[in-house]
Formats: structure tokens, sequence, C-alpha cells
């Protein structure tokens, strides 16, 4: 229907691995999680102890305002570095281009509230007897609060700020569908950009949940890894002895660009956008709906992109979904799953996942699965383990599953005019 | 230039939970006898707080819906609103699931999230007071979490379980999507859709959008931004958009659910057809966090993008439901762009507010909007903005004073526009074959 192609012209990652994505890519292809015990607060006590922390990072370095550092969340904070990174890797210069043309789409979580921030109004509110009073609340607690402290937390403020720091004033979303989010946010801004309403488009998504509140609520579901004696060993995807997942943080943005755009613009393209696919449930309808879109049959992908969430269940339903749809291929089509280098990134998690599908395709190198020592036999698939398997890659496919039976797809393949 | 799409998307359902009533037929009633759904809070004590008044939901049945879905006793109250919302716009639309393919059936909603447990956030709060500079100790809190929080209860909180709900409880299997653009999120949600079936992804999405956010925090942090109405005392004369005196929004909560259709579909099948989407603009301000750019740049731009997508012109709108908010920046500027985008025109142009009667249901809002552009279309009425008494110099349009009015509407523009810049306006036609 649309003559329009989408090109990916940059990539801005912030990973445990490092800023940018020549860190990520190294850790992957030398096997290397960035697991790490949490170091912001203690933890000894905890269940929850390791964590992908994001070493030193210094949001000044990407924001120029410093009083806007005030409103900015560590999601927002981490969004905003992505995407300064994703538009200086793709030379990207919005002064010089119609910037009613250019817009943001982005996967964004539920932004956890600052214990201490809230803790400052429970504190104001509390009587003689140290217990809440919903009434003193009213008319202390309130005030303690820091008067901005909402302006942190509304799910839109990461795109908002990415659309104020660069000054892009075209369409602008922000999904918030769980661990799909990422994936979602690449796909709908090709779409935006296929219809016609933009030529340009940051898409990706952001989320730190290590902090206290995040951590409570995921751990209270039960389904976080407590293996914590071996930090860099805990994340095991698709491995039988697995224990669930272990929690990162971190943004990822690509820049999305009519084909016509990037090449006038002599921009360096490191893959176009072929397919792309949502639905929901676990049939496989998201992942045929790609392919069908990017005109290529299984056994024209060269890898796969698991989501590979380390959760016993998702890993078995979505081996089960991929062996369902390459079964029939004439060859087992190889899969990797990085969750294991990062951490779950859970609301931004298919963006660090599609950075390493892209430059593993740039790169011909698939990263492994780390930690993949013994396959779950229920989960039967062709993994790359061990060392980063040589490819010459021409197409590949990225896979998230979200909550419920959300699942969707991304086919990427390298650029040919 | 019209309909250059092969595929037009009509709206065939509709479904509301407001303050002003559990269906569309009430709400409808409501708005065009000019009520207002604002009261006193009474979902917490609200007595000592800077803000006291809201729009809540009322008579609302939730034991019986969580009856029906044992899996559901702790979703949030906007979750509750929009099964029913959605269970009217099924009914209305003559949708019945069993006779679709699940697979061209899809959700693009606008939900909200929900507040915190806040009883068992607190009791772990204080438990867990910290020393040498922090507040809290989050080691203890994430221990004590465990002894007052709750997994389930806590993942409700999540707004796409709004979605995964709703998903689950008419059996939709096709795309599912779910954007939180603050107060610009239904509106966007449904043009997202409208999209989605023009390209054929499918050919049935379920819209609109969902909210609650009247709890202590939810409060706490829109009077702490100072834009909210303190016209504590006069409740129902608190949301005055337009008028001179006006002081902030009024927070409220409640779903608004539409079935979008493929035209097509929707004829085959019989089914009533309310009218027809046909633009869609979104845009950023990229300007400030909530302050709207003074120009109105960005809200002209998307007026412009959906009335370039329909094909009309500036003289074929004959209705306008604005955003407005009753704040006092929000009006000045919405006057502005819509003076800017119509020239003289803007002065022959009704336009109306009805939160001024609903209050601000802030991700839902957009979606009750486009239900009354559509019943202005179906029976020629125009919902008025109430409590306007006292001209502002600067916001001079015809905004439908205090009363409904009768006039026929072929075409209306819906505004939404939220904090952090976000501008959408939709528009929608009379289907007239």
């Amino acid at each position: 229907m649309s003559g329009r192609r989408v090109v990916i012209t940059g990539i801005g990652t912030v990973s445990a691995c490092g800023l940018g994505y020549e860190p990520l890519w190294q850790a992957a292809v030398k096997g290397e999680s960035a697991i790490r015990p949490l170091s912001e607060f203690s933890t000894n006590g905890s269940p929850v102890r390791v964590g992908g922390e994001i070493p030193d990072f210094e949001a000044a370095d990407f924001v120029k305002e410093r009083k806007s550092l005030k409103v900015m969340s560590r999601d927002i904070r981490l969004a905003v570095a992505a995407s300064t990174l994703a538009v200086r890797d793709a030379g990207l210069v919005v002064e010089s281009m119609d910037a009613t043309r250019a817009g943001v789409t982005l996967g964004a979580p539920l932004i956890n509230n600052e214990l201490d921030e809230l803790g400052l109004g429970i504190r104001g509110a509390l009587d003689s007897e140290k217990r809440f009073q919903i009434k003193r609340f009213g008319r202390e607690g309130i005030r303690a609060l820091y008067p901005l402290w909402l302006l942190k937390y509304l799910p839109n403020m990461p795109a908002c700020h990415i659309s104020m720091t660069h000054r892009l004033k075209g369409p602008n979303n922000t999904l918030m569908t769980s661990s799909t989010g990422g994936l979602q946010a690449i796909g709908e801004a090709f779409r935006t950009i296929q219809r016609d309403d933009a030529d340009v488009m940051l898409a990706g998504a952001t989320d730190s949940k290590l902090n206290p509140v995040g951590l409570a609520r995921l751990h209270l579901l039960g389904i976080l890894s407590t293996n914590g004696h071996e930090p860099r060993r805990a994340y095991r995807p698709f491995d039988r002895r697995r224990d669930g997942m272990v929690v990162g943080e971190g943004a990822g943005i690509f820049v999305l660009e009519e084909q016509g755009h990037a090449s006038r613009r002599g921009a360096r393209i490191y893959g176009e956008i072929l397919g792309y696919g949502t639905n929901f449930n676990r049939e496989g309808q998201s992942v045929k709906k790609a392919l069908e879109e990017a005109g290529r049959g299984a056994d024209e992908i060269d890898f796969v992109h698991a989501h590979g969430s380390g959760v016993r269940e998702e890993d078995i339903s979505e081996a089960k979904l991929i062996a369902g749809i390459f079964q029939n291929s004439s060859r087992r089509v190889p899969v990797t799953a990085t969750k294991s280098v990062t951490g779950h990134l859970i609301d931004a998690s298919g963006m660090t996942e599609a950075s390493l599908a892209l430059l593993a395709l740039d790169r011909n190198l698939i990263p492994p699965v780390v930690n993949l020592e013994e396959p779950d036999p229920e989960c039967d698939l062709n993994f790359v383990t061990g060392a980063p398997r040589p490819v010459a890659a021409r197409t590949f496919l990225v896979h998230g599953m979200g909550l419920g039976e959300q699942s969707a797809a991304v086919v990427v393949g390298r650029h040919e005019k | 230039m019209k309909n250059n799409f092969p595929r037009r998307v009509v709206v065939t359902g509709l479904g509301a939970v407001t303050p002003l009533g559990n269906s569309v037929a009430e709400n409808w009633k409501n708005w065009t006898a000019g009520k207002s759904g604002i009261g006193p809070i009474s979902l917490f004590d609200a007595s000592e707080f800077p803000v006291r008044i809201a729009g809540e939901v009322k008579n609302f049945d939730f034991n019986s819906w969580k009856h029906r879905q044992p899996g559901m006793a702790s979703a949030g109250r906007s979750t509750f609103f929009t099964l029913q919302a959605a269970e009217e716009a099924f009914r209305e639309a003559g949708l019945k699931m069993e006779a679709e393919d699940p697979e061209r059936v899809g959700i693009y909603f606008a939900a909200g999230d929900w507040g915190i447990n806040l009883e068992g956030f607190i009791a772990t709060v204080c438990s867990s007071w910290g020393e040498n500079g922090r507040v809290v100790d989050p080691e203890s809190y994430l221990v004590r979490s465990r002894d007052y929080l709750e997994g389930f209860r806590e993942l409700e909180i999540q707004p796409f379980m709004t979605v995964k709900h709703l998903a689950g409880q008419f059996k939709i299997k096709g795309p599912v999507s779910s954007c939180l653009t603050a107060c610009a999120a239904s509106s966007q949600a449904i043009g997202e859709a409208f999209e989605w079936i023009r390209r054929g992804e499918t050919d049935i999405v379920l819209s609109g959008g969902a909210h609650s956010m009247i709890y202590p925090f939810g409060v706490a942090g829109f009077s702490q931004l100072t834009v909210l109405s303190k016209r504590n005392d006069e409740p129902e004369r608190a949301s005055r958009p337009f008028d001179k005196e006006r002081d902030g929004f009024v927070l409220s909560e409640g779903a608004a659910v539409l079935v979008l259709e493929e035209l097509g579909h929707a004829l085959k099948r019989g089914a009533p057809v309310y009218g027809e989407i046909t633009g869609y603009g979104s845009t950023a301000d990229a300007y400030r966090l909530t302050d709207m750019d003074p120009e109105g740049d960005g809200a002209c731009r998307a007026i412009s993008g959906a009335l370039r997508k329909s094909g009309l012109g500036p003289g074929d709108i004959d209705y306008i439901n604005a955003h407005g908010t009753a704040t006092f920046v929000n009006d000045t500027i919405e006057t502005l762009a819509i003076k800017k985008v119509f020239g003289e025109r803007a002065y022959e142009i009704p336009v109306s507010s009805i939160k001024s009667m609903l209050g601000h249901t802030i991700a839902a809002a957009g979606a009750t909007e486009v239900i009354a552009c559509l019943l202005a279309i179906r029976d020629g009425i125009l919902p008025p903005t109430i409590n306007y008494e006292e001209p502002d110099p600067a916001c001079d349009l015809d905004y439908v004073p205090n009363e409904a009015r009768s006039g026929k509407v072929d075409a209306a523009l819906s505004n939404s526009f939220g904090f952090g810049g976000q501008n959408i306006c939709l528009l929608v036609e009379r289907y007239e074959g």
C-alpha cells in the first residue's frame, strides 16, 4: 500500500554495559553479563540483590538546562541520554530539517515514585503517635512534597522531554504496553513514517525499576531470580537451571527515517524495517504478520532474537511459538536472546535487543545467549550458545512478549536500494 | 480529496461511564441539559485538602463485575468502568465476537494508571523510616513490603492491565496497543485506531480511554501543580471553561469506549453508524512541560493536520468540541489557535467544552468528547459550556453558553491537548453513504 520505505539511521542505548551501543555489543559478543550487586542502596537483608544497574550515569552530560533535572526521574534521564546518543549517531541536525516532520514514539513504564519523595509527604502527615492521618496529609503532608513531583512520573514525560531536547514537533506518542513497548514503538513509528505523517521518528523505550518501589513490586509477583551469589551467572534464559528474571535498567532509541530523506542527507543506514506485527495471543500471529508484510518466508530469516525472559512459562510458550513458525523451514533458524547481558529492561526490553540484533546484522555475528548451558528440553530451538556465531545475514526477526498474551515482532533487513 | 483512502472508518458503538451517568443515553441527556457532575470528594477524606471537589462516578456496581470476573478483585476503578462501557458499546454496535474473526478485532486504548495501595504503602513506609539523611530506608522497604503489599494488587496499577482485562473479557486476539499521552490520550488512541483500520490491520478496533486519579496522591499532585480549581464551596460551578473567572480544571474519572469499524464491514452486518472519522492530527509543541506554546503553534498544526487528512477546509466545520479545561492558559491559547486556523470564520463556529459539566477525566476525556461530537451530528444538538458567566476578552468565540442549542452538524472537530505539549485533533463527519 505504502511506497514509503523506512530505514534505521541511528542507534542510542544506555544500559548496564555503559553508554552507547559499542560497550553493549562488546559485552554481548564476549558473553559477559553486566549483572552486578545493586549499589544504590544496601540490599543485604533482601532476597533481591543483583541487577543490571548502570554505573556512573551522569544525566547532566545530556541535559542542557540544569534546572530541568529536578523534574526528570531516572527513566526520563535515561530516555533523553539515549535519544541524544541516537541523534548524534545518525548525524541528524534538526535545525536543518523540517522539525514538524520529526516526532517521537516511546514505550514507557509506569515510573516508580522515589521513596524519599513520597516519604516526606507521609512523614508530614503523622500524628503524635506516629500514625498517618489523612486530614493531616491534606493540611501539612502535601506541602512537604516537592511541588512539581507529579511531573517526574507522568508516563508521557520521557517522550516530551525528548521532543523538547531535540525540538521535534511532529507526532508524539507514548505507549504503555508492558514488555513489548519498545518493539511496538518501533512498529508504530514505522507506520507513522509509512503513512507520510513524518519523515523522521525517534522510536524506542526507557525503564528503570532498580529502585525499592519497583523491585518490591516485581519481587511480590515471585518472578525475580533470587540467585544473588553469582551475579553474572544469575540470569539464564532458556536454561534448565534458571530461577526467574533479573531486572536491568536502560533506554534504547532508534532514529527511523524515510529512505529518501536518509539518502539525501547521506546518512549511514543500518538496516530497513520490513515488517511489523502485534497481537494478543501466543499463537504466533504477530510473527506471521511481520513476515507477511516483509514478504519473507520463515526460511529467509537468518536469525531470531527471542524475548527470552527467563521466566519458565514464558520461555516455554515462546519456544513453542518460534518452533511452530520456523519448524517447516529448510534449516533450523539460529535463535539468540540477550537479556542476560543487561538484565530484563521490562518496558524497555525490546530496545537493547533490537539494537544488538541490528548490530549483528551489520557485523555478521550473532551474540550468544549468555549463561545458557543446558537448554530446557521444553525449549527446543537452535540456540546460539558459548561463542558468537558468524552469519551472512540479510534479514532478522525480533520477538517480544508482554503482559497477558501480548506479542510483537519486527522484521529488519539489510538495506538494498 | 475526500475519502482518498480506500478503507473508510465509521463508529458503530458507544459506551460511557462518567460522573454524569453510567450509559451514553444518560450522559447525553445530562450533557444536553447542562448538568454538572462535580461534587465534594467522597472517595477519601479530603476535608483538609486544598482541593476538595471532583467528578466521581456514582451508583456503579463494582461487585457484580468482581463477581463475574473473580480474577479481577483488586483491579482499579477505571478497569471496571472500561468493561462496563465496552459492554455497552458492543451491545449498541450489535457486535458479537462469536461472529467475528478474533484476529481482526483489536484494541487501541488510552488506559490510565491506577493508584498504589495507599494503606499498604503507608504501612510499609512507616515501618521503614530511615536515618542518615534517608527519609525511608530502601532495604527495609523492600523487605517489609512483603508484609503489607500484595503482588497482584500492585500489578493492577499498570495501565496495560485494563487493556489485558478488556481483551480477556471480550476474547479479542488482534493487535492491542495502549497509549498514555496525558490529557490527549484517548483522542490519540482513537486517531491511531482509525489509522489501523484505514491501513487494513484490523476491521474493528475498540478504542477510547479510562482513568481515575481521585486518590490522595493524585489530587495532591495536580493541586500542587496549581492546575485545579479551588472553588471548593461551589462544586457545580467550579469548572468554568472560557469564563473570565476560571481558575483551573476539576479532576474527574470515567471511561468512554467507541467501536471503530471499517465501513464495508459495518454495512455488511447492518450495524448502526454514528458517524465517520476522517481526520487525525498529532503534533508536539516541543516547548515546555506544562505551558502550551504561547503562539498555539502545535495546536494549530494539529487542527490543520486533521483538516488536511480529511480533505475538508475550514469552511466545512460546523462545530468544535474544545479541549476547554478551564485553566487560564489552555482556554486562551486554544481560542487563539482556533482563530489562527479559521480566521474570521472562527466567530461563526460554535465551540463548547463538556468539561464544564464532566470535569477532566484525563485519559478518558478525548473519547467522551468524540462521543459528544457524534451525538451532536446525530441529534442536531450542541452541548453547552456551562458556568459561562463573564466573558474573557481573550476568549471571544461562541462557546454555546450555558444551554444546549440546536444546530445541524455535518462535520465536527474535537481538540485535545496534554501536559508536555501533546496536541491531538480528530475530525468526525456525518456518514452519508
